[in-house]
């Protein structure tokens, strides 16, 4: 295990992702300001999901637009790791 | 140019597995939604989807042809059976050499492809059944289809995504309306259950947990389906002097690219295809009173399609009557223009226009007449039918309603 904080590894994800040095992303960097529609969002936070080994709920990729909000996110499934997704509701006819 | 008919339909579905069960279902408004039987699912974020349910495939095969024949390829031939025999058409050598089979498919066999690589990455199997190439190709349900009746004239298939069978059908067509050929058996036919293409469905985040809700404002997302559904297509001069059974005129054909992203729409790319078939149909925006949506229920999709409907269709819009009956058979891909374009052409045939099912709340992003739970039995004049596919390929198909 790496002595890397959850913040570190989240900005070295997104370092590599853009491709520029770690020292350019922010904690209050936005997706928006790294350029990133929402399918290269989406891309990102697979990219987050491998590092981390976790899953994401769709509902949750709704409030990750920044560095800040993706390691709040994660930080809050990192605590909660024996939960399971949240099981669907049986569909309506 | 010559004026072109269908005069055969043949589906299957989540809806049922023959057009009449289709058209009893979806013009009840009964969902075809439930629980995914054919993957184990436990590990997705999603659970429901509209699977083909009842479809024993050695009732329709022998075992020599269904070594052959990824699920795709049994829907297509399933369907295609039935349209030709719904025809009544006969198919002389004169004919056969003047008929070609032109189909739609977004995945082709992925069900059979993803058998293959499981087998080699996960269970270390080192060869492959020699089916495999055959069964997985896209154009499987075309050349099969062209053997069956010994049609030799074009036969080829098209992969547009979500679009891919509108592309089929509209090519189709244009090849009889240009004297190309006389008659053809189109449509689109799809089968994506299999755990490798589930996940990376799952990957989009465009999958709803739920069910499909098109146009409602607590809409959540789409919901994959299966099937497909094929036509016999004819010049009406042909089908006129056999007295054929005519359900509608296929009046008109539009496509468009947005130019734009791959998974973001764009309104003005899919207003463009809109008004090209009402143009390419001699129609008026004013002749069109429904229109079968597109409607994948995702948050992209419905604003964009809604706000496309007012681009093409000006004042008129309010007066159109819109229905995604996605929300009873599913997200067919590459088949979904094929099923939509049935509930279309019946719809037109019958004076019922197809309702939204599982639809709950308007939403103020979606400002067209949408036709909520229930059929509406209106006879309208003119109908189109909308798909638009990831990567902004958008192709619509207009139809007339047929007056024998």
């Amino acid at each position: 295990m790496s002595d890397e904080t959850v913040a570190q590894r989240v900005i070295r994800v997104f370092a590599t992702f853009k491709k520029v040095p770690p020292e350019e992303i922010r904690m209050d960097t936005t997706f928006e300001e790294l350029g990133l529609d929402s399918l290269d969002g989406l891309n990102l936070i697979f990219e987050l999901e491998e590092e981390f080994d976790i899953v994401v709920p769709d509902d949750r990729v709704q409030s990750m637009k920044s560095v800040s909000e993706v390691v709040d996110g994660i930080e809050g499934i990192l605590a909660n790791p024996g939960q399971p997704p949240a099981s669907p509701a049986a569909p309506a006819t | 140019m010559r004026r072109v008919v269908i005069t055969g339909i043949g589906v299957v579905s989540a809806l049922g597995n023959n057009t009449d069960d289709f058209w009893n279902a979806l013009s009840h408004g009964r969902s075809g939604i439930g629980p995914i039987t054919k993957v184990d699912v436990s590990a997705l974020r999603f659970q429901n989807a509209a699977e083909v349910r009842g479809f024993d495939p050695e009732q329709h095969f022998e075992d020599r042809l269904l070594q052959w024949l990824d699920p795709f390829a049994q829907y297509g031939m399933v369907a295609a059976r039935e349209a030709v025999a719904d025809s009544g058409i006969e198919f002389t050598n004169k004919l056969k050499a003047r008929s070609g089979v032109i189909t739609g498919s977004c995945l082709g066999g992925k069900v059979t492809e993803d058998r293959m690589f499981y087998k080699m990455y996960a269970e270390g199997h080192h060869r492959n059944q020699p089916i495999a190439i055959p069964s997985a190709m896209a154009n499987a349900v075309a050349s099969h289809v062209s053997m069956e009746f010994g049609l030799t004239g074009a036969s080829f298939t098209l992969s547009t995504a979500c679009s891919s069978a509108n592309h089929a059908i509209g090519q189709a067509f244009w090849l009889i309306r240009q004297g190309s050929m006389d008659a053809a058996v189109t449509g689109g036919s799809e089968a994506p259950f299999c755990l490798g293409h589930l996940r990376a469905w799952e990957a989009m985040r465009v999958v709803s947990p739920d069910t499909c809700r098109p146009f409602s404002k607590d809409r959540t997302g789409m919901i994959l389906g299966e099937g497909g559904a094929m036509f016999v297509m004819e010049s009406l001069d042909a089908a006129l002097a056999r007295g054929a059974k005519i359900y509608a005129e296929i009046a008109g054909f539009g496509m468009s690219s947005d130019a734009h992203h791959l998974t973001m729409p764009l309104a003005a790319g899919a207003a463009k295809a809109m008004t090209e078939a009402i143009e390419d149909g001699n129609l008026r925006p004013e002749d069109v009173g429904y229109i079968n949506a597109h409607g994948t229920a995702t948050q992209a999709n419905d604003p964009m399609e809604s706000a496309a409907i007012r681009l093409a269709f000006g004042e008129h819009t309010d007066k159109i009557a819109v229905s995604s009956t996605k929300s009873m058979h599913g997200h067919a891909l590459g088949a979904a223009g094929a099923i939509e374009a049935a509930g279309t052409i019946l719809g037109l045939h019958h004076g019922i226009l197809p309702p939204t099912a599982n639809f709950r709340e308007s939403d103020p992003e979606c400002s067209i007449d949408v036709i909520q739970n229930e059929a509406r039995h209106v006879q309208v004049e003119a109908a189109v039918s909308n798909s638009f596919a990831f990567g902004g390929l958008n192709a619509v198909l207009a139809f007339r309603r047929w007056q024998g």
